[in-house]
């Protein structure tokens, strides 16, 4: 990074210091935070949107629709975490592939399973083999992205199916007594009425969701974890920079992280509430 | 009978909840500025009535007509009526200014809010003309000085009063009123019985629901008592109060006094 970096074993404390934090792998370290905060803003509100279309999915007043709800709901949130993230993930990444396979391989013979091996011609491949090293992190985003949506989408559509219920029937009852549409009543009474309810479970959510996000690494995603891990090891004197067991102090900088993010996380949703409840007839909305 | 033209017509209502049959064939007829009110003990189906007005309920068998317009219905395999058209309904219900025991004010919005939320969102009105319209509603309830605040912020008396006001908004053809005063601590009835005594003087169509025996004698152009979902007794209050000829209506309202 800077000049006099060239021969670190000959530098005083601070230049080393200089030099070591900025060294390529812990510009990629830094990047890795900002990919974990990425991924949480953008899966948040495609949360929500899985959320949305459980939850008025099991509202629905067509059977199928219903049943559809329901199953999404109960079966994604009853199986773990963990098998989830490794066989639907994987199933959707061998799917896409053998979806290219045979549309792009039309004259392959050999047999797409063997034994363990799942073989698809190389230009089915995802992404490409010879895309750069981007597009293999863009795609383990996208798989990451899938993935924490449809399960932690189940949980918001819980959550939100619940809303929808709590709020009170008569407020809806006025609402159809003046006039109002359903769908109407819909966007201007059930809507603004049920986050009252819904908050505290998405606010749960969210905070479950942040800690989730070390999961990321399970899908070859390099997220700070691997970094820190990666970083933190010893490093003989065949390294630049050579020194002991740091993973202590790395691990610590990711604790500091993830605290401070969930505590500016609960301001946030303490100041989402106070909104959301105004003029509710309790504690939160009092004034 | 009257020579003023008649608002509602409700003909030979019938209602069941399951096996209990809450209205056996009632009807009452309101010509305009006519303020009817309906007495009876708890589960006589006052409520019930109200409710199959604006078909909040739909009733099993009847008619309504509202200013010459009768709902539309069909029926359903068992010869239930259901409602067959919606945006009938919807149109009508507009023209029913309903206030509820409980007020239901929108919780999530202030007091002008609620106030303008049908003229602007049902009736498709200017908003700036119905904000100006609404201050004067309030105003004529007494509450104006409370627009910004929400409903949980005020008094039941109050609430009720803007729930009024929220009616009126709308420019109702009739107001139907479900007890309005029956969750209010007792000194708060007095000013919602006012402003509906201002409305009655106002020549406003109302039907109400009340266990305000006072109100009922002093401000009603008729009364009707239900028993058992049947019409008990019914005629000017002079005459129900005074001198009925029905033994429940006597006992009935011995028991109130």
């Amino acid at each position: 990074m800077f000049e006099y970096c060239t021969d670190p074993s000959s530098l005083d404390s601070l230049q080393w210091w200089s030099c070591y934090l900025t060294t390529n792998k812990q510009i990629m370290f830094y990047q890795s935070f900002g990919t974990v905060l990425a991924l949480l803003l953008a899966t948040a509100p495609v949360i929500l949107l899985f959320g949305f279309g459980g939850a008025l999915a099991r509202r629905s007043r067509f059977l199928p629709l219903r049943l559809f709800g329901l199953g999404y709901t109960s079966m994604v949130r009853g199986i773990p975490d963990i098998i989830f993230f490794m066989f639907a993930l994987i199933a959707l990444d061998q799917g896409i592939e053998y979806v290219r396979h045979i549309v792009l391989c039309p004259d392959w013979t050999e047999p797409v399973r063997q034994g363990n091996d799942f073989v698809v011609c190389a230009a089915a491949k995802m992404p490409p083999n010879n895309a750069p090293q981007w597009v293999h992190e863009v795609y383990g985003f996208f798989l990451a992205l899938v993935g924490y949506s449809v399960v932690y989408g189940a949980f918001a559509a819980n959550t939100l199916f619940g809303a929808f219920q709590a709020v009170p029937h008569a407020q809806l009852e006025t609402a159809a007594a003046f006039g109002m549409s359903k769908r109407k009543a819909f966007w201007r009474i059930l809507l603004p009425q049920m986050w009252v309810y819904a908050l505290p479970g998405l606010s749960n959510l969210w905070m479950i969701l942040v800690k989730a996000t070390p999961l990321l690494f399970l899908l070859g995603v390099k997220d700070i974890v691997y970094w820190a891990n990666e970083l933190g090891g010893a490093k003989t004197a065949r390294f630049t920079y050579p020194h002991g067991d740091w993973r202590l102090g790395y691990f610590l900088v990711l604790l500091a992280f993830y605290l401070i993010l969930t505590w500016v996380s609960e301001r946030g949703f303490e100041r989402l509430n106070r909104y959301v409840s105004r003029g509710h007839a309790s504690r939160g909305g009092s004034t | 009978m009257s020579d003023r033209p008649t608002a509602l017509i409700a003909d030979d209502i019938h209602k069941s909840f399951g096996q209990l049959e809450v209205l056996k064939g009632v009807s009452l007829t309101a010509y305009e500025g006519d303020v009817i009110s309906i007495i009876g003990s708890s589960g006589s189906g006052k409520s019930t009535l109200l409710r199959c007005i604006n078909f909040l309920e739909t009733p099993d068998k009847g008619r309504i007509v509202l200013d010459g317009e009768e709902v539309i219905v069909r029926k359903d395999r068992r010869g239930l009526l259901l409602g067959a058209d919606l945006k009938q309904i919807q149109r009508l219900r507009t023209q029913l200014g309903f206030v509820f025991q409980s007020f239901n004010l929108w919780s999530h919005m202030t007091v002008l809010q609620n106030v303008m939320e049908g003229p602007v969102q049902v009736l498709g009105r200017n908003k700036a003309e119905v904000r100006e319209e609404a201050m004067e509603v309030l105003a004529k309830v007494g509450i104006a000085e409370k627009h910004d605040a929400y409903p949980a912020q005020l008094s039941g008396g109050q609430q009720q009063r803007v729930a009024i006001a929220r009616a009126l908004a709308m420019h109702p053809k009739v107001l139907l009123f479900d007890e309005p005063t029956s969750a209010l601590d007792p000194e708060l009835v007095g000013e919602v019985l006012r402003v509906m005594r201002k409305l009655a003087e106002d020549g406003r169509t109302m039907i109400v629901v009340t266990h305000e025996m006072g109100f009922a004698r002093e401000v009603s152009s008729s009364t009707i008592f239900l028993h058992k979902g049947r019409v008990e007794e019914e005629g000017p209050p002079s005459r129900v109060f005074g001198n009925p000829t029905s033994e429940r209506c006597r006992a009935f309202l011995a028991s109130t006094l």
